[in-house]
């Protein structure tokens, strides 16, 4: 039996993710595809996997490399979505950590750290437009359309996700920081 | 050749690659040898293997093909570097026993 669900999480919420999908497993859902706000399961006997998310670097050859070498470590990729790969493995008493020293830890967290900065960038520039986009329109006097109504909605709308990401990556500095310590 | 402290984890690698290991090999070793202690999670060790690659420290053979597994080995390089660690490690050592020594209870 398969079960396609429906969820928004913000790049910036990937540990909930996580933590979502290890509950789906828990309930006897193996996640197996992963798509564009949607999560394919397949039915199954509940606790057969752990799941843990990685934000990949690499290209594809790179990737597929650091994925054979996982399969080692009795580690499968279920499914990659942008950069991130969905891995698991049978469960054992053990928690699934991809990272065990402090060193690597700082590493991949600062991975995380750039990407999260690129993506708030991005947002941030895309405040900027807006404002350009309403001096523009006040300068030339016209009178507001609905397609611009609509555009500044959208703008506006991917704007708040500026309030999701800039707490992670303050979390992730404070966490960088207090490792280095 | 000084390349600085070691970490931990890369110097158990360095030191299980005398001989071709491949992954998940090298995990196993450096857990007997260090008597379950430290226990190379599989992002750490591949990070672990790739910088030490692009450093010439260790050398990746080919892949073996009925396995798909992927061998390493030390360089010379890498011996020098775990020979210089290994006595900067002594000196640690050697240093704590001496100031330390006569002053432990036991």
């Amino acid at each position: 039996m398969k079960k396609r669900m429906w969820k928004i999480f913000p790049v910036s919420k990937y540990r909930e993710e996580e933590k979502w999908i290890n509950k789906m497993e828990q309930e006897g859902w193996h996640l197996v595809n992963v798509g564009f706000l949607h999560y394919d399961f397949v039915r199954g006997e509940p606790n057969t996997y752990q799941y843990a998310m990685e934000l990949m670097t690499g290209d594809r050859e790179e990737r597929e490399k650091y994925f054979s070498f996982l399969k080692e470590y009795g580690v499968e990729c279920a499914d990659t979505f942008t950069e991130w790969a969905y891995l698991r493995r049978e469960k054992q008493d053990e928690d699934f950590i991809l990272f065990s020293d402090n060193e690597s830890m700082i590493q991949y967290k600062k991975r995380v750290f750039r990407n999260l900065m690129s993506v708030l960038l991005l947002l941030l520039f895309n405040v900027v437009f807006m404002i350009f986009n309403f001096i523009d329109l006040y300068k030339r006097e016209e009178t507001l359309t609905g397609f611009f109504i609509f555009r500044m909605v959208l703008h506006g709308l991917s704007a708040l996700a500026i309030f999701a990401v800039a707490p992670e990556i303050w979390r992730l500095h404070k966490e960088m920081k207090e490792m280095k310590a | 050749m000084d390349v600085g402290a070691l970490t931990e984890s890369t110097y158990y690698v360095l030191l299980s690659l005398l001989d071709p290991l491949h992954g998940y090999g090298i995990m196993q070793k450096v857990e007997e040898m260090s008597q379950g202690r430290v226990k190379l999670a599989p992002g750490t060790l591949y990070g672990a293997l790739s910088s030490l690659v692009k450093k010439g420290f260790i050398l990746e053979l080919e892949e073996i093909p009925e396995s798909r597994k992927r061998e390493y080995q030390i360089t010379k390089k890498g011996l020098g570097v775990l020979q210089g660690e290994l006595e900067r490690l002594k000196e640690l050592v050697r240093n704590g026993d001496h100031q330390l020594g006569g002053r432990i209870e036991g």
